[in-house]
């Protein structure tokens, strides 16, 4: 097993392609029930200076189940930081005495890894402005694997906002990892930069365009979609963005679509009956993921 | 050119500045009220066809010194001068770390509410700096404020 006991996670590229398969694998031991609780008398800040219902209230069913206790807060205006002044560094010293690890969400690009080097205590990353979010991409990849039993050479579709989605870059980034085919779907103002694509054929990865889901989705074993940000570009595109139950009809059986939430029209609910629709278990498997992550750092 | 500034007994010489540049480099070394500066600007030069020129008398720079001003003057030639001799002479080149010099240009950088950190990879074609919290990837040319 990695080494991050008493150390946290901050970025996805601390961890080696053997790491995150650990963390999956100790994962899945939790969605069988085969894990126990491992955090009995630790109390862990769970500080969200930036508001997030998913991962805050995963994170915190995460620590509950392992029997360990949370305090902080879910989102920064009743803290002396924004009321009183308080500078951000004495803010994390300050939660360095009163918890034994700090769950964090921070508005500011590289806060988590500021906080590492400031703080005693292991930090997990919960999302820093628009650098990371590790174990976003950690939930993600264990919801490929469980929906297709492997991440190697999957057929991956990523939709929406590749120009700006922190979470389409993590993936694209891990998907380096599993030689996963990647088909990039997405409007012309929002196709992904051309560093992105230097990178990709730099390790090799097999990738195309398209503008439309329904060009590919009977090739593809994961359909990963997002939310278009819309103030990143005025909300005004020049086609319609979004699946629908006519998208499917050539899918592959085993297509399983993916969505970080929450959506908007790109995801209509009528997909939600459908055998592909997999974005809330999707949502359960990031306390699986957050319980694995909490045990290999702070459990016994 | 250099001898309009004058010729130096003892002290540095930093020749081959990119143009616009040796302001910075007086500032970041703090020089402005203690040591006689001669400064050159815009003069002409073979390798980069317009350059500055900084010559500090009685003075020299200490590594930490040489490493902080590589950020300004890749390239650069530095020259230690005594007795009108040229006793150490080296080619800048851009430090691989630099802590709380360059600000990052991402606003969004919580490195504004402490301190910055940059490493410089100088393997590729052209320098790459990056912040070391924000992990964005600049060129050189894209760094243009500094804790000076």
């Amino acid at each position: 097993m990695l080494d991050l006991k008493n150390k946290g996670l901050t970025a996805l590229q601390d961890l080696s392609k053997q790491d995150i398969l650990d963390i999956l694998s100790h994962a899945g031991e939790f969605k069988n029930g085969l894990r126990k609780n491992t955090l009995d008398g630790k109390v862990l800040a769970s500080c969200f200076f930036e508001a997030s219902t998913r991962t805050r209230l995963s994170f915190e069913s995460a620590v509950a189940r392992l029997g360990g206790k949370t305090i902080g807060f879910a989102d920064g205006s009743s803290t002396s930081q924004s009321n009183k002044g308080e500078s951000f560094i004495d803010t994390l010293r300050m939660l360095n005495c009163y918890a034994d690890g700090l769950i964090m969400r921070h508005p500011n690009d590289g806060a988590a890894r500021l906080a590492s080097e400031v703080m005693t205590i292991p930090v997990i990353n919960a999302g820093d402005g628009a650098n990371q979010h590790p174990t976003q991409t950690l939930l993600d990849l264990f919801s490929i694997q469980d929906s297709q039993g492997s991440l190697e050479g999957v057929n991956l579709g990523l939709m929406g906002d590749l120009k700006y989605s922190r979470t389409i870059h993590s993936l694209i980034d891990a998907s380096k990892l599993f030689n996963m085919r990647l088909f990039l779907i997405a409007p012309p103002e929002l196709r992904i930069a051309s560093e992105n694509l230097h990178e990709l054929r730099r390790h090799g990865i097999s990738y195309s365009f398209h503008s439309t889901a329904e060009e590919v989705i009977d090739r593809l074993d994961c359909l990963y979609l997002t939310r278009l940000q819309k103030e990143r570009f005025n909300g005004n595109l020049d086609c319609e963005y979004g699946i629908s139950l006519k998208t499917l009809e050539k899918a592959k059986p085993n297509l399983s679509i993916l969505h970080p939430l929450p959506r908007l029209e790109e995801l209509p609910t009528e997909i939600d009956d459908t055998p592909h629709a997999y974005y809330f278990q999707q949502a359960q498997n990031g306390v699986y993921v957050r319980q694995a992550l909490l045990d290999i750092i702070f459990g016994e | 050119m250099e001898n309009k500034i004058g010729a130096l007994a003892n002290g540095v010489n930093i020749d081959h500045i990119p143009q616009g540049n040796a302001w910075h480099i007086i500032k970041l070394l703090k020089l402005q009220r203690k040591y006689p500066v001669g400064i050159g600007l815009n003069l002409t030069s073979k390798r980069l066809g317009v350059k500055d020129l900084v010559k500090i008398e009685n003075y020299k720079l200490s590594e930490e010194q040489l490493s902080a001003i590589s950020i300004f003057a890749p390239g650069a030639t530095y020259s230690e001068i005594e007795n009108y001799q040229i006793v150490k002479k080296v080619k800048l080149t851009v430090a691989t770390e630099i802590e709380n010099l360059v600000i990052c240009p991402n606003h969004r950088c919580v490195s504004h509410q402490y301190r910055s950190k940059f490493s410089f990879n100088n393997e590729r074609e052209k320098v790459v700096a990056t912040c070391h919290y924000c992990e964005h990837n600049y060129e050189l040319s894209s760094l243009t404020e500094f804790n000076l």
